[in-house]
């Protein structure tokens, strides 16, 4: 028995293509992994894991055969080996499909095959609970974190419990009467079809933010695109969408917000979001559950530059 | 090398005593591990044994270390495929973790003996099994391809 290398099968009910999406897209990848997980498509192209800009695994694709065959190469940078080989295979089994990782080609000493062995279960169990619907941006890599807010160049996090009903949460989300009590006096307008327009105006009527309805399950899922209208510098930014998540939890309820970018974008372009989500949640907590909106939160308008 | 090794390790959404629940009270294990349950009364040195819906005694051995809900050990022959029956008997090791809101279930499967017939089936069942038991923790229906016992076998 080789032992060489590290073996891990899985069976996932979901399909080929949505376990070969969970594998290289990057905004699932990032929900599985925690960290800016990059997959190239074609053989030659770069593989690479990072975590705030700063690059831990590398390699290069062998392998993209969608939705069959997922092969690259893999070098945990902390430790000068040579690189190992990673590859999956996905075989559809009835209603499951059968996923199979091999990592292998490694030195008889490697110090990557431990650490690998570790992290790979953490990794496909997560997927496997995302892929079944158990809870969006579930990972056993979440369980580790600290905090209710992380960020990275792709995307802000921030998460809080709110003692009111998932369905309360969703009215607050959705209703112009509720966010103009907690989000800096904004109006929603939407009727929450997927592909309608969701648009926020300010008190004075301008147009300050305009998107357009990406998921709406009411009471427990709601994703739409973000655009910041009639700021300078912000007319040409890659893909912005925000995600809310609300589900139960115990007595209360789990409210988590995900802003995604297609590309990392600066620091100072973020910071709008990093500052504004985690007052915005705290006003429209003190609001729900106390029927007073925190007045005293002022905050800068974005800047491009 | 003398020694043939299973390792498996997944996490789980559930706690530790739901974990050791679904992983040896027949109400549970009829839904994920082809319709077989154990018996056994969990006391170190009973016998242990998983029975297959048909009556047949599938795999039997001895506990060898009980600690619920953290870790289990016993011994496993299988007794009902002739040449994985003489090979004897190896040796399992469940243990249960708990991690943020998940379990970390480590599970090895050993035998003292190099290339194992057994160690070599089991490795292709473990992985499906496991699966099925965490598509049941968290989503409350197990996989339906592991209910139940294959025909013929």
């Amino acid at each position: 028995m080789a032992d060489n290398r590290f073996v891990y099968i899985s069976y996932i009910k979901s399909t080929p293509e949505k376990v070969w999406e969970a594998l290289t897209d990057k905004a699932l990848l990032q929900r599985v992994w925690a960290s800016d997980v990059t997959v190239g498509t074609r053989p030659g192209e770069r593989f690479e894991i990072a975590t705030d800009g700063e690059v831990s695994d590398e390699g290069t694709i062998l392998m993209f055969d969608p939705p069959r065959t997922l092969s690259y190469t893999f070098r945990y940078l902390a430790y000068e080996e040579a690189e190992s080989r990673v590859t999956f295979t996905l075989e559809p089994n009835g209603d499951l499909v059968k996923l199979t990782l091999i990592h292998d080609q490694f030195a008889g000493d490697s110090k990557t095959l431990p650490g690998i062995s570790g992290g790979w279960p953490v990794i496909l169990s997560g997927l496997k609970s995302l892929l079944e619907g158990v809870a969006a941006d579930y990972s056993p890599a979440f369980e580790s974190m600290e905090g209710a807010e992380y960020h990275t160049p792709l995307k802000t996090f921030v998460r809080t419990y709110i003692a009111a009903p998932v369905e309360k949460v969703w009215e607050a989300l959705t209703s112009a009467e509720f966010t103009k009590v907690y989000f800096f006096g904004r109006t929603v307008e939407s009727d929450w079809q997927v592909g309608s327009t969701v648009k926020f105006f300010k008190e004075d009527g301008t147009l300050d933010v305009s998107g357009m309805v990406l998921k709406a399950e009411p009471p427990r899922l709601l994703s739409y695109t973000w655009k910041v209208e009639g700021v300078p510098g912000f007319e040409h930014l890659p893909d912005c969408w925000v995600t809310f998540e609300i589900d139960p939890y115990g007595d209360v309820t789990r409210l988590t917000l995900s802003e995604f970018h297609a590309e990392a974008l600066d620091e100072k372009l973020l910071e709008g979001g990093r500052q504004g989500w985690p007052a915005i949640f705290s006003s429209l907590k003190t609001y729900l559950e106390t029927g007073h909106p925190l007045g005293a939160i002022k905050l800068a308008p974005p800047q491009a530059s | 090398m003398n020694h043939d090794r299973f390792v498996y390790v997944t996490y789980i959404r559930t706690t530790p005593e739901k974990l050791w629940q679904a992983l040896f009270e027949p109400e549970f294990t009829r839904q994920y591990w082809a319709g077989t349950w154990q018996e056994s009364d969990w006391k170190v040195g009973s016998t242990w044994k998983i029975m297959i819906p048909d009556g047949r005694v599938g795999d039997s051995g001895e506990i060898i270390e009980i600690d619920p809900p953290r870790k289990l050990v016993h011994t496993w022959r299988n007794e009902f495929v002739p040449e994985m029956r003489e090979e004897g008997y190896s040796r399992i090791t469940y243990e249960l973790e708990p991690n943020g809101t998940s379990v970390k279930l480590t599970l090895t499967h050993e035998m003292d003996r190099p290339e194992s017939k057994l160690i070599g089936a089991v490795s292709q069942g473990w992985p499906a099994i496991l699966a099925s038991v965490k598509s049941l923790l968290e989503t409350g229906e197990s996989l339906a391809e592991t209910r139940d016992w294959p025909e013929g076998h």
